[in-house]
Parts: structure tokens; C-alpha cells; sequence
């Protein structure tokens, strides 16, 4: 019985630091807030005229996404927040960077794709910039 | 394809801004200028871009939030 109510208590005690850490928002940091602003802007000046211009485009993008990613996680529990906010950034830009890797992205696709980006990342900047 | 432009002018920046966005690429699908397989990704797209969008919210609501408790107890 004391051994049940030990396990108990501590399974209670652990999913409650779980919950409360899903709680507890990341606040300010001055890289991520730099990185995400290179993110925005690399969004902006995305260009879609060959595939190859686009693949530079998508590389280099997907290098800033996981450097942010790599970075937040490094810093612990704290940051799940913003890892979830980047996080289908990181798909968008991943499968179009697949996409250039094999040439079959065409100049209409990156077009939409770079409104898709840019407000995925205007969304995300402001956030990441608005904490305490 | 009307409910997205009724959507263009609900009022909702973000949901107009996107809106648009769907009209375009349904647009440039029945042109023939992008690909089925490009079609879907886009639109998986869109529907990713929800997810990021709740999760934003949700960071500015904290941290409003943090700030106004902050606030009230220097006030204190």
C-alpha cells in the first residue's frame, strides 16, 4: 500500500511538472530574436526566377529554421513554446528545399510558397518579439 | 472556392491574407502553371500555418499576461 501510494503520488507530481512546464512561456532572448528577424528577411527576399536561385533561397532558409530550432532546444524545457511556433516553418521551407534538390519546383509554386513563408514568419517574428 | 472569397473580407487580416493566398493557387492550379503533387503541398501548407498561428496567439496572450501581472505588482 506504501509502495502504491509513493508511485502514485510521484506519477502525480511528475505529470504535474510536465503540464506546468507546457505552461510556463519562454521569455525574451536576444539571439533568437536576432535569428528570427534573418529568418524574416531572408522570407522577403526570396527570389523564384530558376530552380537553382531557388534552391540558394530554400537552403539558406532552412539553415537559419535549424539553427533556431538547434538553439532552443539547447536551451531547454522552457523553449517548447517557440519550438512549436517554428516548427511548421520548418516544414514549409523543408519540403521545398526537397523540392529544388530534384529540380521539380516551378516559378508559380515558389511564388505562393514565399507568401506562405513570409507570413508564416511575420507571424512568428512578432511573436518571438513580443515576450517579456 | 465562394466561401474563401467571402472570407476576404470578414474582417480578420490574417484570415483574408490567407484567403487569398488559396484563391491564387487554385487560380494558377486550373491554369496549369503548378503541379497536383505542388497543389497539395501548398495547401498542407496553409493548414500548417494554422498550427502556427494558434501557437502564436497563445505566446502573446502569456505574455501579456506576464506583463500585466509584472505590472500590478510594482504597482504593489
Amino acid at each position: 500500500m506504501k509502495k502504491f501510494l509513493i508511485i502514485a503520488i510521484t506519477s502525480v507530481t511528475l505529470s504535474g511538472c510536465a503540464s506546468l512546464q507546457e505552461w510556463i512561456p519562454s521569455f525574451w532572448d536576444d539571439n533568437q530574436s536576432a535569428k528570427i528577424i534573418d529568418i524574416r528577411q531572408r522570407a522577403h527576399r526570396i527570389e523564384c526566377d530558376t530552380v537553382e536561385l531557388q534552391q540558394i533561397h530554400a537552403n539558406g532558409l532552412a539553415k537559419d529554421i535549424q539553427w533556431f530550432l538547434l538553439y532552443s532546444e539547447s536551451k531547454g524545457a522552457v523553449q517548447k513554446d517557440v519550438i512549436r511556433l517554428v516548427e511548421p516553418m520548418e516544414k514549409t521551407v523543408g519540403d521545398w528545399a526537397k523540392r529544388t534538390a530534384t529540380g521539380e519546383a516551378s516559378k508559380a509554386y515558389c511564388e505562393i510558397k514565399k507568401k506562405v513563408i513570409k507570413v508564416q514568419a511575420d507571424k512568428a517574428a512578432n511573436s518571438v518579439l513580443w515576450r517579456y | 472556392m465562394d466561401e474563401l472569397k467571402n472570407l476576404l473580407t470578414c474582417g480578420s487580416p490574417w484570415a483574408e491574407e490567407r484567403a487569398k493566398i488559396a484563391i491564387e493557387l487554385q487560380e494558377q492550379f486550373v491554369k496549369g502553371e503548378i503541379s497536383v503533387d505542388e497543389r497539395n503541398e501548398l495547401l498542407q501548407d496553409l493548414i500548417n500555418t494554422d498550427a502556427l498561428n494558434e501557437e502564436a496567439d497563445n505566446i502573446n496572450v502569456k505574455s501579456a499576461l506576464i506583463a500585466a501581472v509584472s505590472g500590478a505588482m510594482s504597482v504593489v
